[in-house]
């Protein structure tokens, strides 16, 4: 009986660390467990989701992963928005997308190839074009923030459906659906965690590996610029120094949501999972008035608790 | 040989992607030096307004020596960061000041705006690299205080900017508004017409926890809290950046909390904040104040948006600064403190400073 329990355990301990979180987040602060602050953290998870979702792919490969998806996700706005302000009219938006995706795919293609063809760490790789593309969008943009987005860019980052449900998740969800389809469905989805899981193994069954790495950081990079057009909306402007961040922070998510980073475990669930985690954290965080200074820590803990019962959990699972 | 052709390629990425890295001067120069000829001679406009302390540092190096002779001095200006638009228009007044004078301005920056580790390298590698001057803008001023030391005693005259270091008594002046000094201008502001509203609640928005300048600007916030019948709520991190800042207060806005206003630590996150409350339908009930002075939050303060930021003259700071270096070089005296900025930006006056200095900015 008492296995019978361990097992369920872990089979759902990501479930059971977010139930947890719940559960002592609304215990902690008053206004946790509304319905209104459930969608703004939901809604804060969706663009984390979509990122995530590029990131997940990259990362079942087991090369490594993929740390330009920030300044991906700078120079894709900076270029679309520009587009789009200069001429302001509704067929600008299709143009100004198309751009974005362009070039989230053109930096992701790049990734992938030097990552595919110099067998290096996605890691170095993409920190080298991270800065590259930043420096680009530096120059680029020298400053300037650009401003005044166009009603249907600002109702895709901003607006809401029925009033209630935020555009954003809506398209993050929809995102989820496809990916999760491609990761399980299709052969080249499953071609990816075959090439992380087992490489020899791929190799022998004919699988061009090199072709699935340009593959999955293609869509890393694409992904990164599909949530830049969503924050062209939801913060009304293209700046430089956008998405810093959002390279470490979606690792986190992804390491939350059980994404291996070896390579050829883990699936969208554990990706949607993870950065409803981490924004939660955040949520509850700044609702508790807590001190800057420790949230870091916080954070961190909480990470490495939910990514050490990952690890128990996966010993448990397979010993059995 | 294939390893051998492996290896040349990653060098090269690895190398490209270091000198693209902030903080080269090589590249960054290059591109820059492009870029502001087209905005130095727009700043020519705003120059003449500028107030007289330039003209007769100017006037003086054209009596001793014709403006063609006047040497061509190095002069490397230390910023914080590489991308913020401040800091931008900073180095942009400094290029248009040099090149007006026939000078040249490198541009060094850290890869992040707490990393005051490494400008501190960045300034002892230029005291070797042939530097005349430097013009600083100290991340953490007493963690620099002994690299500008070392400037001044290897012969470097050291002009100041941005952030006081009244320790460095070596300095050749101090060209700014200081942080807490201008600090202290926009929270009294603000706390001036909370107190007239019969309001109390105020939520400050920080840069990061670590950063220097963010202990610096919160002190006003707290310290004259009492005074103006303040609750200062809380202060949040938000990272000086826009999309964390909206999370944050979206986040806060959910906890039910009474938020009368909102003091945001730079002008980015004060948008970020701005569209947090526009969503929740709340712009017209909670005040935001911002912190800089650049075009959008300008705009933002006529347009309503935002009730008050506070300019800190970027392009001055840039141009005086280099300025003052130049004319110390020449060996001139200069003034000790060279003020710029401090200029509070309300509804009153937020179209006129925004068409007197930024209206030839596009985009």
């Amino acid at each position: 009986m008492k296995s019978k329990a361990l097992d369920f355990a872990a089979k759902y301990s990501r479930i059971l660390v977010l139930l947890l979180l719940i559960v002592v987040s609304s215990l902690l602060a008053p206004k946790f467990l509304t319905v209104s602050n459930m969608i703004t953290i939901l809604q804060q998870s969706s663009l984390m989701l979509i990122m995530a979702l590029g990131m997940t792919c990259a990362m079942l490969l087991g090369r490594g992963v993929d740390m330009s998806i920030g300044s991906t996700l700078a120079i894709a706005n900076a270029l679309s928005a520009s587009y789009m302000v200069a001429s302001m009219s509704t067929g600008s938006i299709v143009t100004g997308i198309l751009i974005s995706l362009a070039v989230g795919c053109g930096i992701g293609l790049l990734n992938g190839v030097l990552i595919a063809y110099l067998n290096l760490p996605a890691i170095l790789v993409t920190f080298a074009t991270r800065e590259i593309f930043r420096g680009c969008v530096y120059a680029y943009l020298k400053g300037r923030v650009i401003m005044g987005m166009h009603p249907v860019i600002t109702f895709l980052g901003s607006g809401r459906i029925l009033k209630k449900i935020p555009v954003t998740i809506i398209i993050a969800f929809a995102l989820a659906l496809i990916v999760s389809f491609f990761l399980r469905r299709t052969r080249k989805g499953r071609e990816l965690y075959l090439v992380g899981a087992n490489p020899a193994a791929a190799d022998f069954s004919g699988i061009n590996a090199k072709a699935v790495t340009i593959l999955a950081f293609t869509l890393s990079g694409l992904f990164a610029s599909i949530a830049g057009i969503i924050y062209l909306g939801r913060l009304g402007s293209a700046e430089s120094e956008i998405g810093m961040k959002f390279a470490i922070q979606c690792v986190s998510a992804v390491a939350i949501g059980g994404i291996s980073f070896n390579g050829g475990m883990g699936n969208v669930s554990g990706a949607i999972i993870g950065c409803i985690i981490l924004n939660m954290i955040n949520n509850t965080l700044n609702q508790l008035k807590i001190d800057p200074y420790w949230q870091g820590t916080a954070t961190g803990l909480i990470i490495l608790l939910a990514v050490i019962l990952d690890h128990f959990a996966r010993k448990r699972l397979g010993n059995n | 040989m294939k390893k051998k052709l492996m290896a040349l390629f990653l060098t090269t990425v690895l190398a490209v992607g270091m000198i693209a890295c902030g903080g080269s001067a090589a590249s960054s120069t290059a591109e820059k030096e492009e870029a502001p000829k087209e905005e130095a001679s727009q700043e020519e406009a705003p120059k003449e307004e500028a107030p007289k302390e330039e003209a007769p540092a100017e006037e003086a190096s054209q009596e001793e020596a014709p403006t063609e002779e006047q040497k061509a001095y190095k002069i490397a200006y230390f910023v914080k960061d590489g991308s913020m638009p401040f800091w931008r228009y900073v180095i942009i007044g400094a290029q248009g000041e040099a090149e007006k004078q026939g000078c040249t301005v490198t541009e060094f920056a850290p890869d992040a705006i707490t990393n005051a580790a490494m400008q501190i390298n960045q300034i002892e590698d230029a005291i070797n690299s042939g530097f005349d001057a430097l013009c600083v803008i100290a991340i953490d001023g007493e963690a620099a205080l002994p690299a500008l030391q070392k400037a001044h005693d290897a012969g470097i005259p050291v002009v100041l900017a941005n952030g006081r270091i009244d320790a460095f008594e070596d300095q050749v002046a101090f060209v700014g508004v200081d942080n807490i000094e201008a600090s202290r201008i926009v929270t009294t502001a603000l706390y001036e017409e909370l107190q007239k509203q019969d309001k109390h609640n105020v939520v400050a928005i920080t840069n990061p926890p670590a950063a220097w300048v963010t202990s610096q600007r919160i002190q006003p916030v707290q310290d004259l809290a009492e005074e103006y019948g303040i609750n200062l709520v809380t202060i949040q991190s938000g990272e000086g950046s826009r999309e964390t800042a909206m999370s944050v207060m979206e986040n806060l806005l959910e906890s039910g909390e009474e938020i009368d206003a909102v003091w945001c630590m730079n002008d980015a996150m004060a948008m970020g904040v701005y569209q947090a409350i526009l969503n929740a339908g709340k712009e017209d009930e909670i005040m935001i104040s911002g912190f800089d002075g650049t075009p959008e939050g300008i705009l933002a303060v006529d347009e309503g948006k935002i009730f008050v930021t506070i300019d800190q003259g970027p392009f001055d700071q840039g141009s005086k600064a280099v300025a003052a270096a130049i004319a110390t070089l020449n060996g001139e005296t200069v003034d000790k403190i060279i003020p710029t900025g401090g200029t509070l930006i309300t509804k009153d006056n937020a179209r006129a400073f925004y068409d007197e200095y930024y209206a030839d900015l596009v985009g």
